[in-house]
């Protein structure tokens, strides 16, 4: 089993999470990420803090004053990690064995396994 | 081999890279004067037109477009994410396209009404149309967004 796409800085779970909903979108605004994540605003800073330090995502500031909010966006190479990140724990679970079942209906980003990776029965 | 009720690990970790995923559809909500302020917006649009003179043809369209910009915008920073296309589940993009196919036939036909008859009741046709369909369409897409993304969540 090659687990060299697993990568270190998206494979906590917090990481893991934010860059989920950041692949998902063109632009998430800190307090969207804040409230579906359930962190602190500290906790979040560095979580974010550690994908920016990776050159996963990159930040922008709109606005000024009082309405100032800050703004996400994954990279190409973030988006490169977390996908190879998401097809090695793919290959991981058809290795294992433990498929996990798509509750949800199929899609073009989504997670299924890349064909070699699913097992055969 | 061996059947394992007990998600492994990274079993689990792709069922919350999966709901997290969805939530970005399902959690985003546009406020409720959006529908109706781009419904004023094409009105006044589609008005314009009765207006004679070249200038009306080209500052109506372009006031139009910068405030169809500054709408996007006020709607991406309320819903605070802006949905990437690519990578939306399949029943989300093809509400989309729907969306937008049948929007392409209302504008062909209200245009043809503005030619035909008149570019003001064109103008009060669109504007109802994209205030009460937008808001009806909005709804639509944010219930299948919640359903996928309750299908995803550990029950």
């Amino acid at each position: 089993m090659n687990l060299a796409g697993l990568d270190p800085v998206v494979h906590a779970p917090k990481r893991l999470a934010a860059m989920a909903i950041l692949n998902a979108s063109e632009w998430v605004e800190f307090a969207f990420l804040r409230l579906q994540l359930g962190l602190s605003d500290s906790d979040l800073s560095k979580q974010m803090s550690a994908l920016l330090e990776a050159g996963y995502i990159r930040v922008q500031k709109r606005g000024s004053g009082r309405g100032r909010s800050t703004w996400y966006r994954i990279t190409r190479g973030g988006r490169r990690a977390f996908e190879s990140h998401v097809a090695t724990l793919n290959a991981l679970v058809a290795q294992a064995g433990t498929v996990p079942e798509r509750e949800a209906e199929g899609t073009e980003g989504g997670l299924a396994a890349p064909a070699a990776a699913r097992p055969t029965r | 081999m061996e059947s394992n009720s007990q998600p492994s690990p990274a079993a689990q970790q792709l069922r919350d890279v999966e709901r997290h995923r969805l939530q970005v559809y399902a959690s985003g909500t546009t406020p409720t004067w959006a529908w109706p302020t781009f419904g004023v917006l094409l009105f006044v649009l589609l008005s314009s037109y009765e207006i004679p003179g070249t200038w009306a043809r080209i500052v109506f369209p372009m006031l139009y477009a910068l405030s169809v910009g500054v709408w996007v915008g006020l709607v991406a920073k309320h819903a605070g994410v802006q949905p990437r296309l690519r990578g939306m589940p399949r029943g989300l993009q093809r509400e989309i396209y729907a969306f937008w196919v049948v929007g392409a036939v209302a504008a062909a036909l209200l245009v043809a009404l503005g030619l035909t008859v008149s570019f003001v009741l064109a103008g009060v046709l669109g504007g109802l149309l994209i205030a009460v369909g937008g808001s009806w369409y909005d709804r639509r897409y944010r219930r299948l967004a919640s359903r996928l993304a309750l299908a995803a969540s550990p029950s």
